[in-house]
């Protein structure tokens, strides 16, 4: 099928990134390449315990590059972590930034890094295209297969003041480079797999269904929805398998690299409002609010949830689409349920009372702006009412 | 040739950095090179902060001031976002601001770009400090800018006063010393059987020493030589003082004795107010009989060389020094002297004149002189002391002022 539109203009941004085994080992030499003098080296407690952080922070040294650890990083970064970072980082007197981690940490020094840069706090950067001066060399070293905020142009914080997390949609805060290492993600537990592996799945779906898709986010896109069925259960059971630990994080970046450039859509949005209010667990919202999602959107793009069907390694031709809607659920959900991840948001702690406000702030999230379809926000409300 | 593995080493080299894996597979960056320049800035930055000088960086079309160094912080006594915050008129006085507005809209093409304006710059607390304003125009990326260098005058006109006054003075100095030597006589009187000269060289512009003849009737000579303590403006005055005193009284008294008496009276109160005093010794010669009378306060005696062999002889006459005592007597002495006697009236600027190991000229070095010249004129034993002290104490300049008169009779 032939579409004008497959070539309406679209841009694509990516860092330079490494992938391979013992990536994490060049944070030294680029660390040295990019002029840094003092990095200062944003992680969480979790991956310094792991082990990951010390294994970048010997690189930096046998490169002769001073280093300042900020490890105060919680899940869904809070805007008072990345503001105490950036004091931290001028108090220190560092000049470039080393992210070892997960989305959380990677989002928290890009945060640091504006911050520093633009003099301003992090909550005024909310938006897209709001930060006006790039970040000091930012090197992300990821050690999670989902969040791909290595790649990607977005950092989420949660501003706590106001119980929501909110998106820095910026080229501005794309890192430097990537050096994005499988062996990484070997020390991930099988909830966080899972959590991280379904958060990268969400994140191809929405890129492809996404209206700033292009050809090459679609390219991505399906190959990591493949990469992701194929390879998340085999993660889970042998967490030590390089290999499948290899074609999940392939699968994290090809996720990152579609929908950092094609955006999201009312899953994100959804998941952003309620990691905000009640600080859930990103991966596990995404994952719960998927199918319903999916059913939302399914008839403004059933085509392209079909060819989704067809990455997922369903049989599609010939099918109906209803069909193909339900079997595609269904493939979800079996994959979620065998994953170990929670099937309602009841289970993790939300009540009905918390929809209104969880809905009005989905509808203003910027993920929503690129959904296949507009929502209203009683449509939110429904959406998360199935949900729960 | 190298060898198999050699070539395999190098296509693996190769290979790793057409992936970007090499050591210096870099990716376009500007950041160290951002970095590199923005450390040469902020040394420069450092360099301008240093100066003693207020540097402003003045962006022409709004007349604000857009960077300032931190002396001028530092000297105006306002923060950087102050005086960044504040119009050019807060700081310049309109006179100073319209000079400054003229050369921006005259235009780097046109004037010489170049402007040194002498004027007060207001400090945030208030005060005005003076300074000399330096203006020149600079365009960066088509835009004009003003870099004004304020240099503090505070110092400089402290020090062109200073200098002004120490002109003035100078030249009130040089006028009083013209007025005291115009005080010394002219040249020394004619009289009968001697022949006479005086010389008083002031250490200073002015001194305090002072010599005088007064001629009475029957061929009588007075001589008079005194050394007010000092040799500053004061003494200067009162040696001036003395003289009109003398004059006036000169011829009221005959005696030796009774004049100084008269003349410690007369002065008593302005010396001891002043804190000054006089030594002075008086003669009177009287000329057919070869008598000289002498009368001493306090002053070095009188020296009399009758010829080369014998030596000399110290006049000594008892005499306090003028100022110490209201009511003095003076002994009154007389000596008869004889063709080739010579006499010699001095103050202690010669005989205290020292040398560089600290020893005084003295009494008989300057008697050995008077002995030898027995043959010559006075005025070339004055010269010859003169030359005589200046040798001895290694040096022209005199820390005392040095006065002579020397009589010979023929």
């Amino acid at each position: 099928m032939m579409e004008l539109d497959e070539f309406e203009l679209r841009k694509f941004v990516a860092p330079e990134f490494v992938f391979g085994f013992d990536a994490r080992k060049l944070a030294g030499r680029y660390a040295k390449n990019f002029g840094a003098r003092k990095v200062l080296v944003v992680t969480d407690p979790g991956v310094r315990a792991a082990g990951w952080a010390d294994d970048v922070i010997a690189c930096l040294q046998s490169e002769g590059v001073e280093h300042a650890v900020y490890d105060a990083v919680t899940s869904n970064p809070k805007a008072g972590e990345v503001e105490s970072g950036a004091e931290f980082y001028q108090r220190e007197g560092c000049n470039a930034i080393v992210a070892v981690g997960g989305g959380s940490p990677m989002d928290c020094a890009k945060g640091i890094g504006i911050v520093c840069s633009n003099r301003k706090s992090v909550v005024a950067f909310e938006g897209v295209d709001q930060v006006e001066l790039p970040s000091p060399p930012l090197i992300c070293v990821p050690t999670t297969a989902g969040s791909s905020a290595d790649v990607s142009q977005f950092a989420i914080i949660n501003d706590t003041l106001k119980r929501t997390k909110f998106a820095i949609i910026s080229k501005m805060v794309v890192p430097d480079v990537a050096l994005i290492d499988p062996v990484t993600t070997t020390t991930m537990k099988a909830e966080l797999t899972a959590s991280t592996g379904v958060d990268a799945l969400c994140h191809a779906i929405e890129a492809f269904v996404s209206t700033a898709h292009s050809p090459i986010t679609d390219l991505h896109a399906l190959q990591a929805i493949t990469l992701v069925t194929s390879n998340l259960l085999g993660a889970i059971r042998e967490p030590d398998n390089l290999v499948l630990r290899g074609r999940m994080m392939l699968a994290s970046l090809e996720a990152g690299l579609a929908f950092s450039n094609a955006s999201l859509g009312a899953v994100h949005a959804m998941a952003h409002s309620l990691g905000g209010l009640l600080d859930c667990d990103h991966g596990a919202c995404n994952a719960i609010l998927l199918p319903f999602v999916i059913a939302f959107n399914f008839e403004a793009a059933p085509n392209r949830y079909v060819e989704i069907g067809r990455a997922m390694g369903l049989e599609t031709g010939g099918v109906a689409p209803a069909k193909a809607h339900a079997a595609i659920r269904a493939q979800l959900t079996r994959l979620t349920r065998a994953a170990g991840l929670s099937s309602t948001l009841g289970q993790l702690g939300v009540s009905r009372d918390d929809i209104p406000g969880l809905a009005e702030r989905a509808i203003c999230d910027p993920c929503i702006f690129t959904n296949p379809r507009q929502p209203s926000k009683q449509e939110i409300e429904a959406i998360y009412e199935q949900a729960i | 040739m190298s060898k198999p593995s050699d070539a395999e080493e190098l296509w693996r080299a190769q290979r790793e950095k057409i992936i970007g894996l090499g050591e210096r597979s870099l990716r376009k960056t500007y950041y160290p090179e951002l970095q590199q320049k923005l450390d040469e800035l902020e040394r420069f930055r450092a360099l301008l902060d240093q100066s003693n000088d207020c540097i402003f960086l003045i962006q022409a079309a709004t007349l604000s001031f857009i960077d300032v160094n931190d002396s001028a912080c530092r000297q105006l006594g306002c923060s950087r976002e102050q005086i960044l915050s504040l119009p050019l008129a807060h700081f310049l006085p309109e006179e100073a601001l319209a000079r400054v507005a003229a050369l921006v809209y005259s235009g780097p093409g046109e004037g010489r770009g170049q402007a040194t304006i002498t004027t007060q710059l207001s400090c945030c607390a208030g005060a005005a400090l003076p300074v000399e304003i330096t203006l020149r125009l600079v365009t960066f990326n088509k835009i004009l800018y003003g870099v004004a260098v304020a240099r503090d005058l505070t110092e400089r006109n402290r020090a062109e006063t200073a200098l002004l006054e120490n002109s003035r003075m100078l030249r009130d100095m040089e006028l009083a010393r013209q007025i005291q030597l115009s005080l010394l006589p002219t040249a020394p009187p004619l009289l009968p059987g001697v022949v006479l000269a005086g010389s008083c060289i002031p250490a200073t512009h002015v001194g305090g020493d002072y010599y005088d003849f007064y001629r009475r009737g029957g061929d009588v000579l007075d001589l008079v030589i005194a050394d007010v303590a000092g040799h500053s403006i004061g003494a200067a005055l009162m040696a001036a003082e003395v003289r009109s005193v003398l004059h006036a009284e000169v011829h009221s008294f005959h005696s030796t004795g009774e004049i100084l008496g008269a003349l410690n009276a007369i002065l008593y109160e302005d010396l001891s107010q002043a804190g000054l005093c006089i030594t002075l010794a008086y003669l009177k010669y009287d000329a057919p009989t070869r008598t000289l009378t002498y009368s001493n306060a306090g002053h070095p005696p009188v020296l009399i060389s009758r010829n080369s062999k014998t030596p000399c002889r110290e006049l000594d006459a008892e005499g306090l020094i003028l100022g110490v005592r209201q009511e003095v007597l003076f002994e009154e002495k007389q000596v008869r002297l004889q063709s080739g006697n010579l006499v010699m009236l001095y103050t202690d600027g010669i005989t205290e004149a020292q040398n560089e190991a600290g020893e005084l000229f003295g009494c008989a070095r300057l008697c050995a002189i008077l002995r030898s010249m027995h043959g010559c004129q006075p005025e070339e034993i004055i010269a010859k002391v003169h030359s005589k002290v200046a040798e001895f104490t290694g040096s022209c300049t005199m820390v005392d002022d040095v006065t002579m008169v020397v009589l010979k009779v023929i």
